[in-house]
This record gives structure tokens, C-alpha cells and sequence, in this order.
């Protein structure tokens, strides 16, 4: 459960994302403009902030430098209806963690949220990754499976690696756009659908489990 | 008149002339003055010296006889009075009025009886009398004849060509702006079709109308563009919406279970899934057609996209049955933004592997020539009609053979789109047989 404040003007869109985390067992607070987000942000304290990037008022960017200026390191993920690559760069710039354009899917949210707010503070020092009966060693580029020797190409190896890195939380086909192809966009093309299937079944040849598990409508995700 | 009056050029040409008509008031003044004045000296200088000489030559005999023998002989301009003490003409020529001691303007008698004002120069002699000596100023008065009216003439002919020609420019700019002033006054009142007439002298107004021209041209096609896009948007959505109102109607009325009803709804979410990206393509394609040359762009090693493109794009090829030969040319730098680049590839790619049937090969190169870098994605699939090969890059453009593929015609519009926006261009070539579909961008050196 995560304790978690959202920051929306539209009391539709609000609503939505209250009802909807509430119903995935999370805590939630609301607040409908900048000045109360201020004041509950620097107040109490919260696994994740989602926040608009327009609000009337204060504006997202503005409560988000203030939040930080507060000293305040809860994760954000800013939602916005701009795509434009300036804008994202200019949301991560003002403290952003993560950047979701509108409209979204609510599995991509609750995904990208899981992985915000529960971001391991050392990932990146880390040269073993295990999940199951799966191993990788980060530093030799080696992938096992029940101590066999499985060969990956290089975008394969990236891919396993961010759902490994992830292991018990759903990954989605945007996440996995962005972090393996730093495709910062969706290019509506079936590559991650693709190569995730070429993954499949290298990592299950000769095993009846599937490793890699596909989350209808969401994304993928690999059992601890 | 009053027009005349408030047009700029007008008075730019008369404020002109005015100033250069003062001026040749000035200058003609300027020399008239000097050459009088030199003339006067002159004078002047004459009275002194023939004074002189008389007073000479009267030390060797009588002042009045000297006087009397100069008067007597026709000497010219000069003249010669010698008076008594009490203003009485002793000799020489008579003269009128009292005579003044120094220089000034006396009146000689004629012989005709008419009286002559000269330049005189008087001074006492030593038995109290006067000598007064003079020069008539024929010259000078000559002088002012001629010169004066010459000056009013060149005065008058000055400041009617200017005038005149203030009149002529002023006129001449105002039918040509007026002429751009009716082109527009028709846009406004609705005739898109109106363009500013040239004269063909290719001046700075020929250029300056070419100029509006080009940019009514582009108004009116991103105008035409707009309309056809709307219409097709609309037509484009009601299709999927009336679909899904269909579906949505249907689970209402079925009143099934719960399982049922929950398909009939995941069925709605993929069908709005299916319409936001329609929109997200439109809106995309509007951006880049929008943005042009404001999308931003780094330097950018095309060479490196490409070659990751066709890596990730040969488990779909291989898995649709068809197969993938790359031949890229490396370290080809392109000013680009990389989510385009990268998306034109993927629209591209997409659409050659979605029109061909399985076992055909595509090629994808990236080559360069000259200042170009030329992006070719290939194939001997059953290829595009010539006559179509313009029309595939318009939007919602889908040819009668591809019906049943799915899209929305929009993949080719925004690989031009964003190909235009980088300054580069997309076209269609026979393969023979097959599409050979190029993109050529500007390169920068490495």
C-alpha cells in the first residue's frame, strides 16, 4: 500500500485516479490546486505525488520546484497533456521522476507509480540480478536459467534486465519503450511485442514455465 | 488631392524638392552677392585710380583744365565734376543735388537731360571746391538683368520638376500599393483565389508582391489542408464511434451477467484506445507540419538510428515471414530530432512490411550524396500504381488494395511531414517491381 497524494484540477480526471488507486489498496490524498498541494506536500509524508502539470494558479512546474526547494524527495510523476520532447525534459528538469502524457491508461499509471515509489536506492551498483530460477550477471552480460547458459542479443539482454530490475511489479510497453529504446514517445509499433516474444522463447526453451508473464491491457511482468 | 496629400511618398518627394528648391535659392544667392560685391570693388577701384591720375596730372596744369579736358572726351563710364566753394560747377559734367565728402551715389546730367547715378567718390580740394569723381555702374546693373532673371527661371524650372515629380512618384507608389491593397481587401472579403498583380519590372514591389504571393500561396494550401483534414476527421471518427455505440448499445440490451458485460466494455476501452490514436497521429502530423523548422533538432548520427531501427525491427520481419537486408552507410550526422527520425523509420518499415506479402525481402540504406543522406526502404512487393505514388503521402490516403489492412492512412503524411521539417523530402519510386520509397535529408559534416 502507498500512501500517495494527487494533485488535478479536473475534478473528473481527479476522481478517476483517487477512485482507482484507492482500489488497488492505496492510501490516497487529493488536492485540487497548487497551494493546497504545497501544504500537504511539505506536511505529511508521502510515497509518491502525482501532479498536474497545469493547474490554475500555481502551476504543476512551480508547486514541483517548491516541493523540491522544501527539501521535500518524494517521488513525482507529473501528468500532462504536452508530448513534446521540451516539455518533458523541462518537467524531469524542474524534479520530475517521471512523465505521463494524457490521455493514459490507468494500468499505465498504477504501473509507472509501483515502479516510482518503490525505486530500489542502490539498483544501479548492482552486478547480480535473480529472479526464480533466472540469473543475470550485469558485469559479464550473462544470462542463466536453472544454471544454463541462455545466449541474448543485446536489446534481449535489455529488456530482461529492466523486467528483472522490476521483478514483481508490472512493466508496461511504454516504460519498456523508454528505458531499452529511450523512446521517450510511443512510435504505435508492435517492436516491444516482438522482441519480448523473441525473449519468451529463448528464456523458455526446454522449461514448462513462462518466465515472463503478459498483464493484459498493461504490460509484463517477472515473478520474484 | 487630399489622398495625394497623405500618401508618404508623396510627401517624402515634395518635402524633397522643397529642400533642394531652397538650396538653389541659396547657392543662386550666394554667387550673385559675391560677384556684386567683386564687381563693386572693382568700381571702386576704377574711381580711386582715375582720381589719382587727374590729381597728377593736374600738378602739371590746372585742376579744371584736366577736368574740363576729361569731361570733354566720351572717357566711358567715368565722370567728372570739379565744384567752387559755394557748389557751383567750375568743370566737367553737371551734377544734381548737394554733393556729400566721401563716397557715395551722385546724379550726373545727361547730355539727353535724363539723369545717370554713378559710384562717386568727392573730396575737398585745396581752395575749399570739390572734385567729384564717378563711375556709372553700367555693368553691375547689366549684370542684375541678366542674372536675375535667370535665376527665377532656374528657381521656377527646379521647383516644378520637383513638385512635378513628387506628384508623378507619389502616384506611382500609390497605384502600386494600391493594387496589393485590392488583392487583399479581396482575402477579406472571401476571394482566397485573389493574388497581387507583378509588373514584371522584377523591382523591390515586384519582389515584394512575389513575397505575398508565395505567402497567400501557403495560406490558401494550409487552409485547403485544414478543410480536408477536418472533413476527413470527421468522417474518419464517425465510423469507429458509431461502432462502438453499437457495441455498447448491444450490452446494454442484452442485460447479461457480469463476465458478458465486462467483454462488452474491455471491447469499448480497445475501440477508444483505438480513436485516441487516431487523434494522437492527426495531432501528431499537425505539430510537425506546424512546428517546421521550430522542431527541435540535435546533431544527430543517423547512422546509429537506422542500424538500431533495423535491429529492432528484424523480429517482426522475420516473424510476419518476410526478411530484412541492411545496408547502412556509417557515421551519416543528420540535424535532427531523434523521436521523429526514429518514428518516420518506424512508419516506413511498418507500412513496407504491412504491404508486402510474406517472403518478401526489404531493404533498408542509408547512403549518402553529396550534402544529402538518403534513407531507402525497399521491396519487390506488388508496388504502387504511378499515378498514386504522389497521392500516398496525403492524409487518410489508403489505396482500394489495402482496405483490409489495418490503419488509418496517415503513416506516409507524417513521413513527409516530418521529412519536410527537416528540410528533406520523401518520394515513391518503382522498385520494378516493388516500392522504393526515399527520404533524403540535409547532412551535416561530421
Amino acid at each position: 500500500m502507498l500512501k500517495v497524494l494527487v494533485v488535478e484540477d479536473d475534478a473528473e480526471t481527479r476522481t478517476y485516479i483517487e477512485r482507482g488507486l484507492r482500489e488497488l489498496g492505496h492510501s490516497v490524498s487529493v488536492a485540487p490546486d497548487g497551494r493546497e498541494a504545497l501544504f500537504l506536500a511539505t506536511v505529511e509524508p508521502f510515497d509518491a505525488i502525482i501532479i498536474d502539470r497545469m493547474l490554475p494558479g500555481l502551476d504543476g512546474m512551480t508547486v514541483l520546484r517548491s516541493i523540491r526547494s522544501a527539501g521535500v524527495a518524494t517521488p513525482v510523476l507529473m501528468l500532462t497533456a504536452l508530448a513534446r520532447v521540451e516539455d518533458r525534459v523541462e518537467g524531469l528538469d524542474a524534479g520530475a521522476d517521471d512523465y505521463l502524457v494524457k490521455p493514459f491508461a490507468f494500468t499505465e499509471l498504477s504501473a509507472r507509480l509501483n515502479a516510482l515509489a518503490r525505486r530500489p536506492a542502490v539498483a544501479a551498483a548492482e552486478t547480480m540480478l535473480q529472479a526464480g530460477d533466472v540469473e543475470m550477471n550485469l558485469l559479464k552480460r550473462e544470462v542463466r536459467r536453472g544454471g544454463q547458459r541462455v545466449e541474448l542479443q543485446p536489446r534481449e539482454f535489455a529488456l530482461l534486465e529492466e523486467l528483472m530490475r522490476n521483478a514483481g511489479r508490472i512493466v508496461t510497453r511504454t516504460m519498456l519503450l523508454e528505458r531499452v529504446w529511450d523512446f521517450h514517445f510511443d512510435p504505435k509499433t508492435n517492436i516491444v511485442e516482438t522482441h519480448i516474444s523473441r525473449l519468451r522463447s529463448k528464456l523458455n526453451a526446454g522449461f514448462e514455465r513462462d518466465v515472463i508473464q503478459t498483464v493484459r491491457g498493461s504490460g509484463y511482468l517477472i515473478d520474484v | 488631392m487630399s489622398r495625394l496629400r497623405s500618401s508618404t511618398a508623396f510627401r517624402f518627394a515634395f518635402f524633397f524638392s522643397v529642400a533642394f528648391t531652397l538650396l538653389t535659392v541659396a547657392l543662386g544667392g550666394g554667387i550673385y552677392w559675391a560677384i556684386h560685391t567683386e564687381l563693386r570693388h572693382d568700381l571702386d577701384q576704377r574711381v580711386v585710380t582715375e582720381r589719382s591720375s587727374v590729381l597728377r596730372e593736374a600738378a602739371g596744369s590746372s585742376l579744371p583744365a584736366v577736368i574740363a579736358d576729361r569731361a570733354a572726351y566720351e572717357h566711358g563710364d567715368m565722370r567728372y565734376a570739379l565744384l567752387d566753394r559755394r557748389g557751383r560747377l567750375v568743370a566737367g559734367q553737371p551734377v544734381a543735388g548737394p554733393i556729400p565728402a566721401g563716397w557715395s551715389g551722385v546724379q550726373f546730367a545727361k547730355p539727353s537731360g535724363e539723369t545717370d547715378e554713378t559710384r562717386t567718390f568727392s573730396a575737398r580740394t585745396a581752395d575749399g571746391g570739390m572734385l567729384v569723381v564717378g563711375a556709372d555702374p553700367e555693368a553691375i546693373e547689366e549684370l542684375d538683368a541678366h542674372m536675375i532673371p535667370l535665376f527665377v527661371a532656374a528657381f521656377g524650372v527646379i521647383a516644378a520638376i520637383g513638385i512635378g515629380g513628387a506628384f508623378v512618384l507619389g502616384r506611382a507608389l500609390r497605384r502600386r500599393m494600391e493594387s496589393i491593397d485590392r488583392t487583399a481587401n479581396a482575402i477579406i472579403a472571401g476571394d482566397l483565389a485573389q493574388r497581387v498583380p507583378l509588373s514584371g519590372s522584377g523591382d523591390e514591389f515586384d519582389r515584394l508582391a512575389g513575397t505575398l504571393n508565395l505567402m497567400l500561396e501557403r495560406i490558401a494550401a494550409l487552409l485547403g489542408n485544414l478543410r480536408q483534414v477536418s472533413g476527413d476527421i470527421a468522417h474518419d471518427l464517425r465510423t469507429p464511434l458509431t461502432r462502438l455505440r453499437q457495441k455498447l448499445e448491444l450490452g446494454v440490451a442484452g442485460g447479461g451477467d457480469a463476465a458478458s458485460l465486462k467483454e462488452v466494455m474491455t471491447d469499448a476501452i480497445e475501440h477508444s484506445d483505438d480513436m485516441l490514436v487516431l487523434f494522437g497521429a492527426i495531432l501528431g502530423i499537425s505539430e510537425v507540419e506546424a512546428g517546421g523548422a521550430g522542431v527541435r533538432r540535435d546533431r544527430l548520427d543517423l547512422s546509429a538510428l537506422a542500424l538500431d531501427m533495423a535491429d529492432s525491427y528484424r523480429p517482426s520481419v522475420e516473424d510476419s515471414g518476410h526478411r530484412l537486408a541492411s545496408r547502412i552507410e556509417p557515421d551519416v550526422i543528420v540535424e535532427g530530432n531523434r523521436e521523429l527520425l526514429a518514428q518516420l523509420c518506424v512508419n516506413v518499415l511498418d507500412n513496407a512490411l504491412r504491404h508486402t506479402p510474406p517472403g518478401t525481402e526489404i531493404g533498408i540504406s542509408l547512403t549518402t550524396a553529396g550534402d544529402a543522406a538518403e534513407l531507402v526502404i525497399e521491396d519487390h512487393g506488388p508496388g504502387i500504381p504511378a499515378d498514386e505514388r504522389e497521392r500516398v503521402f496525403g492524409r487518410f490516403i489508403r489505396l482500394e488494395r489495402s482496405r483490409s489492412t489495418p490503419g488509418h492512412g496517415l503513416g506516409l503524411s507524417l513521413v513527409a511531414a516530418i521529412a519536410r521539417a527537416h528540410g528533406g523530402d520523401a518520394r515513391i519510386e518503382d522498385n520494378r517491381p516493388g516500392v522504393k520509397l526515399m527520404v533524403t535529408l540535409p547532412r551535416v559534416a561530421r
